[in-house]
């Protein structure tokens, strides 16, 4: 009886699990979750089976039992056809010339019942052509080569660029294939382009269409037809047909006009001949229209979709549309009747990884609730949502320098924070500068999920050859400018030292520090309201020291066109890069360049300097329906918020971060120290023996290095490097953009500093005592 | 008259309707609307909305300048369309030209027009010329106070017209032999058309006027689109501030705004109505 | 005498040339080649003290080419051109059911609460836009209108200035006419008919001339109710950003935009004067 009864309870299980699979959606694999961490390019079903690919790792994923595993052997097959790391003896499965080599890329594409790769071939004439290459799976998993097809030089795409001539092989973005030929859209001379090429003879066609726009994606259709979008950009809004081409009449027709979600077009489009249905996901959420050739029926929303990769690829699997991408490979069933009714909208505008990250912690926790993220409505979308005090959004993420932060946070517009103890603890931590912007009141309004810092970098090293100290270091705008005037007679001396990095022209270079400078100056200018009263002189004291300086004497070239300097990429190898100066370098956890120091100046002789922070937080919409949920989903987001990132934010945390991949990395450089060895054994040829000596040296001397310098992500020193520029952190809440027609008036000489201070700080002024 | 209350009611009631539903009843829920603290929590607040608004100095700056530019304009405009009629009026029917041009501008799209402007007043364009060659310095009539200047000609140069005309249809009820009898006294141009042709059309010159100071009232758009949301400090004007406050979502105190000014709209010309009804029950 | 006149027309005909002057100019402009234009509008806003823009009347060579970019080659202007007259024809049509019939109701009428309803219109027709701004978003978001063109058409219908105008020329018409009628046996909706309306013919004329006017230069309506909509905005709003974009065929643009508005008004010119000049203001 009971072993009856057990028997009974497996069986239950069993068809419990099989069932709710087989009726439900599924997360098949999430990037970072289980020890998946790839790119899937392909997708295809092979069965009951459904086979998804990497640049090198074929993984199966099994309907019925819902289990993913790699199956072995791909990255083997790829080497043997390329000929990449052979044996000795061995030849490369495809035939080269003497001189050839092949690269196999990593997209795989279906015709009927077969499946290729794409590989180029080039020789040392430059030239190349493509091959496709059959790839073959058995049963037992056995990968082996079929044949190939040689399509000559058809795809190879030339360009004259700075008097060079580049090459490189087109690449098709979106691909079907059937009746032994295969379409696919791809970049060419007129934009996107419908190629079809014959496997039978190798033809490369481009198709021309009669119909406006642009194509953005393609999918199969019924009976040798192709179903395109065509984006309209002439109109505004723009608009995204929906077309049918007909592969043998070649014929197009107009199907229908498709949605749109702010500037964010439908994305992985895929037909369903067995319901007449198209699905697509947009706005977070995947949507189903039915189809006849009359026209398009109207979209119904009927799950959410995490994944918003443009590149990702869709397959229909039965009742199941999977789509799998750079995130995650997801399943959604099409049959799904009712949307949950919990269902949660987030607008990640301001673009958090913690906030899209969130989704998977979050809907296992919460599986009654649909999570649709969407990035695309802008914050004035968003301002006049509020005045409608609509509940559309729930959490809306933005960054500190949008004007509509300040605005809802003062005006009351945002839901609190402060019943979730998680987030309460959070922004405890936080830095003070941080804290008072989402505090208002006692009461917490938002969550900084996200942020970034950069400040000019000069390089200590480099002027310590000229005979500077790290004391010269200039701590205000006016030592800078002091320092550039008598930099031109050092550099005379030492004509091995450059200014900054040559691709760098005087135009260029002028309006780079002057925009920089002007952000420090408005960064300045919020820091305190004080400031804006006596400001006009500070801006206008900036300008002219600005202009003492003698751009040309600096040693750049004069035009982007002048190409008698070369370009140097500094830091190449491991000698201390010759230039001084660097423009952009984000101050963070990641060592600079050796020699490099963070240099942010203070706008006003006297004054500490300031880093503008810009930041990304997130709130709740006080009118949303689901406020206690979307809290929640804050607390799970602030948890998936990279580590390194909060470090930034959060003062106390101050442990090294391990680099994940230190071990692994330390196997490979020994393995090919080992494999060199081997070699060097092996050869009797004296000049190679000698060659590999050499690698075999450096080799060893990198691997010392990394030993010791990339055991941590974020070492000790690193997180103590950062903490000594903290206190000239604040958040960052205008934009220098804002300026930017007033700056290029005063670089143009059309307007004098007086002019650009009065015109900056008349309307700052205006704003503030209008107050919010 | 009609006294019939049905058949009144199907004149007045489509019109009453809209009056009610756009204008009336919204107004009187504003009310309400802005003595509360505009967070999503709709808290009462009292008065202090109104309280911040009258120390607020943008707001009183733009009262300020709303009250200035429509004491400018409007009696200039109202002394130049009186004069300009005055001249007219005698040389008729041979102002025909002048009469259909000085119109044209009221009926002409402002927004459509202003390019011009905008390179009429540039700091290099032909008003700072005409300057240069006069010998005096030029002037950056769009970026700072001078902006004034321009506003004020546009403003005549759009509502002259139609002042004008209003005037001349007042004097041509004028019976002639009177001018011609002050010509023989010896009385010139201006004691004529002030002390002979005004008082006897003094409620076309009072209308003239309340409709040049009602269109002064409302001079923005012309701002508005030269200097954008933040003009200089001395054309700053009551509808940009409003403007401003309804772009940072602040309906409360834009609610305040317009019933202050609502107000002071209805005290002015309330008393000046009052005041012409009694001068003219005193004239007669 | 005769020397006086001639001084004072001559001073005429230069202000009557100074006042045609922008308009001229647009017109001209809008024949310069947009490359031209675009050029020369690019010189301002340069505060150069050595800089000046150059006075351009004419163009270097006459061209169509702005005009046909416009109407031909990419029709985005066209589209809102349409939507001006869009808006145009809607709320002259509603003004033109609306308001004439209130008018006479004020003035033709004697009921109670009469007074108050005129000092009402007066009031309204007093404030400027931005007063009855934020109340008028609250109902039309209550109505589901913000964000549709209803939002521009329905409150520009009860336009108070036009029913006060209106109403004082039906003031002024002389009461013997509407009795006469009344003693034929007439009933106020057919006196309306056929008796106001036709002899209401002038200010009428006026009154769609001007209320064209206003339609054709809608630009806070617009901003204000179609936040999210730009699609639906009329030309006049547009302009504004063709200036700053200055896409070398603004200027026809604005020809363009400004041509219907001179032959309505060359259509109605004689009504405005002959309305102006009937109405009873008092």
């Amino acid at each position: 009886m009971k072993k009856i009864f057990s028997l009974l309870m497996v069986f239950c299980l069993i068809f419990g699990t099989a069932s709710a699979l087989a009726a439900g959606n599924v997360t098949i694999a999430v990037r970072g979750q289980n020890d998946f961490d790839d790119y899937i390019s392909s997708a295809f079903v092979r069965g009951n089976k459904l086979l998804l690919n990497s640049y090198d790792r074929t993984y199966e994923w099994n309907k019925e039992t819902g289990e993913m595993r790699e199956v072995k052997g791909y990255q083997e097959l790829r080497d043997k056809i390329a000929g990449h790391h052979l044996e000795e003896g061995e030849e490369p499965l495809v035939a080269l010339e003497e001189g050839e080599y092949c690269n196999l890329y990593d997209s795989i594409y279906t015709v009927d019942d077969k499946i290729y790769v794409m590989a180029e071939i080039n020789d040392e004439e430059n030239n190349a052509r493509n091959l496709l290459v059959e790839l073959m799976i058995d049963d037992n998993d056995t990968f082996a080569m079929g044949e190939t097809i040689d399509l000559g030089d058809a795809l190879m795409v030339e360009e004259e660029m700075d008097g060079e001539t580049y090459r490189y092989s087109r690449y098709l973005q979106k691909s079907a294939g059937f009746d032994g030929v295969l379409y696919g859209i791809s970049y060419g001379e007129n934009g996107m382009e419908l190629l079809a090429i014959e496997l039978e003879s190798g033809h490369v066609n481009t198709m021309t269409l009669d119909v406006d726009g642009e194509i953005d994606s393609m999918t199969r259709y019924k009976d040798g037809q192709l179903l395109l979008t065509m984006m309209n950009y002439d109109s505004d809004p723009v608009v995204v047909n929906l077309v049918v081409y007909d592969v043998t009449t070649q014929e197009t027709t107009l199907l229908g006009e498709m949605p749109r979600d702010g500037w964010q077009s439908p994305l992985g489009i895929c037909y369903d001949e067995q319901r007449s249905r198209i699905y697509y996901s947009l706005a977070g959420s995947m949507w189903r229209i039915d189809i006849t050739d009359a026209g398009l029926g109207t979209p119904e929303e009927f799950s959410d979709m995490p994944m918003n990769d443009g590149s990702a690829n869709v397959v229909l699997m039965d009742d199941l549309y999977i789509m799998a991408g750079y995130d995650a490979i997801i399943g959604r069933d099409v049959t799904q009747e009712k949307m949950p009714e919990q269902h949660m909208r987030v607008v990640n505008y301001g673009y958090s990884e913690g906030i899209k990250q969130a989704y998977f912690s979050f809907t296992n926790a919460h599986p009654e609730y649909m999570v649709s993220i969407s990035t695309a409505m802008d914050p004035e979308a968003l301002m006049s949502n509020m005045m409608n005090r609509s509940s559309d959004v729930d959490i809306y993420t933005i960054d500190s320098t949008v004007e509509a932060f300040s605005a809802l946070l003062n005006r009351g517009f945002m839901a609190e924070l402060t019943g979730s103890e998680k987030i309460k603890a959070g922004v405890e931590g936080l830095y003070p500068f941080l804290k008072d912007t989402v505090m208002k009141d006692g009461e917490i309004y938002a969550l900084p999920m996200n942020s970034y810092a950069d400040t000019l970098t000069m390089n200590v090293k480099t002027l310590e050859k000229m005979g500077y100290t790290k004391d010269d270091l200039p701590k205000t705008w006016f030592d800078f400018y002091d320092m550039l005037q008598e930099l031109p007679a050092k550099l005379e001396e030492f004509p091995e030292i450059q200014f900054c990095e040559q691709y760098m022209d005087v135009e260029n270079a002028r309006y780079q520090i002057f925009s920089i400078m002007l952000q420090d100056y408005f960064t300045w200018l919020d820091a305190d309201q004080s400031h804006l009263t006596e400001s006009g002189d500070v801006l206008v004291k900036l300008c002219e020291a600005y202009e003492k300086v003698d751009w040309n004497s600096l040693g750049m070239k004069e035009s982007s066109e002048d190409e008698s300097f070369g370009s140097i990429i500094v830091g190449s190898d491991d000698e201390v890069p010759s230039r001084i100066l660097e423009f952009y370098n984000s101050v963070s956890f990641y060592q600079p360049i050796e020699g490099d120091e963070w240099i942010p100046l203070s706008v006003k002789e006297g004054e500490e300097p300031l880093i503008g922070m810009n930041v990304v937080f997130a709130f709740v919409n006080p009118f949303s329906e689901n406020r206690e949920a979307a809290i929640e989903y804050l607390e799970y987001a602030w948890d998936c918020v990279e580590e390194t990132i909060k470090m930034q934010m959060v003062p106390s945390m101050n442990d090294p971060v391990e680099n994940k991949h230190y071990e692994e990395s330390l196997k490979d450089m020994e393995e090919y120290t080992h494999d060199l060895e081997a070699q060097l054994e092996k050869t009797e040829d004296e000049e190679e023996k000698e060659q590999l000596n050499q690698m075999l040296e450096e080799q060893k001397k990198w691997y010392e290095e990394y030993k010791k310098e990339n055991r941590y992500q974020v070492s000790a020193e690193d997180i103590e490097h950062y903490r000594a520029f903290d206190k000239c952190l604040v958040v960052q809440k205008s934009s220098w953009w804002n300026a930017s027609e007033d700056i290029n008036k005063y670089l143009d000489g059309a307007m004098t500093a007086q002019q650009l201070a009065t015109s900056i700080e008349k309307t700052m002024q205006m704003k503030r005592l209008e107050g919010n | 008259m009609f006294e019939k209350k049905k058949s009144v009611l199907i004149f007045l009631l489509p019109g009453l309707l809209m009056l009610m539903i756009f204008y009336v009843l919204p107004f009187i829920s504003g009310i309400g609307f802005s003595l509360t603290d505009g967070s999503y929590k709709n808290e009462f607040v009292g008065l202090q909305n109104y309280r911040d608004l009258w120390q607020n100095s943008m707001f009183l700056l733009g009262l300020r300048n709303t009250m200035e530019l429509s004491l400018i304009c409007a009696p200039l405009l109202w002394v130049l369309s009186f004069l300009l009629a005055s001249a007219l009026s005698g040389i008729k029917p041979y102002g025909g030209f002048f009469r259909s041009s000085v119109l044209l501008p009221y009926l002409t799209p402002g927004s459509a027009i202003l390019l011009v402007w905008l390179v009429l007043f540039d700091y290099g364009g032909p008003m700072n010329r005409l300057f240069m060659a006069l010998g005096f310095s030029r002037v950056e009539w769009l970026t700072t106070g001078a902006l004034r200047f321009p506003v004020i000609l546009m403003f005549l140069w759009k509502n002259l017209g139609f002042c004008l005309i209003i005037f001349l249809a007042a004097l041509q009820s004028i019976p002639k032999p009177l001018y011609e009898y002050a010509e023989l006294e010896g009385a010139g141009f201006f004691t004529r058309a002030f002390h002979i042709t005004l008082p006897m059309i003094l409620p076309n010159a009072f209308l003239v006027f309340v409709l040049a100071w009602i269109n002064a009232f409302k001079i923005f758009k012309e701002v508005y689109f030269i200097a954008g949301a933040y003009p200089d400090y001395s054309v700053y004007t009551l509808q940009n501030y409003m403007n401003n406050m309804f772009q940072k979502m602040n309906y409360q105190n834009v609610t305040a705004a317009a019933y202050s000014f609502g107000l002071i709209v209805i005290a002015i010309f309330g008393a000046i109505f009052f005041l012409q009804r009694r001068a003219a029950r005193g004239l007669n | 005498m005769k020397r006086k006149h001639l001084l004072a027309r001559l001073l005429l005909t230069v202000l009557a040339v100074v006042i045609l002057l922008p308009i001229v100019m647009t017109m001209m402009y809008s024949f310069f080649s947009p490359g031209e234009i675009k050029a020369f509008m690019q010189t301002r806003g340069s505060y150069d003290a050595a800089k000046l823009m150059e006075i351009k009347l004419a163009p270097n060579m006459f061209s169509l080419s702005q005009y046909y970019k416009i109407l031909i080659e990419d029709m985005s202007i066209l589209r809102y051109f349409v939507n001006s007259v869009l808006y145009a024809g809607a709320i002259l049509l509603g003004q033109a059911l609306i308001v004439p019939m209130m008018a006479y109701a004020l003035s033709r009428f004697r009921f109670r609460g009469r007074d108050a309803l005129f000092f009402l219109v007066i009031v309204l027709m007093l404030l400027p836009f931005q007063v009855t701004m934020v109340p008028n978003v609250m109902t039309l978001r209550k109505l589901n209108l913000l964000d549709t063109v209803w939002a521009v058409i329905l409150p520009m219908i009860v336009a108070p200035f036009y029913i006060f105008l209106l109403r004082q020329y039906m003031v002024g018409l002389p009461g013997e006419m509407i009795e006469a009628a009344q003693i034929d046996g007439a009933g106020p909706m057919r006196c309306y008919i056929h008796v106001v309306m036709p002899v209401c013919r002038p200010i009428l004329g006026a009154a769609v001339a001007l209320s064209f006017a206003d339609c054709w230069n809608l630009v806070e309506q617009p901003l204000t109710y179609l936040t999210t909509r730009t699609d639906l905005y009329p030309l006049s709003v547009v302009f504004n950003q063709l200036t700053q974009e200055s896409t070398g065929v603004e200027f026809a643009g604005a020809a363009l935009y400004t041509l219907p508005a001179l032959f309505i008004y060359l259509f109605f010119q004689s009504d405005i004067l002959e309305g102006v000049q009937l109405t009873e203001l008092k």
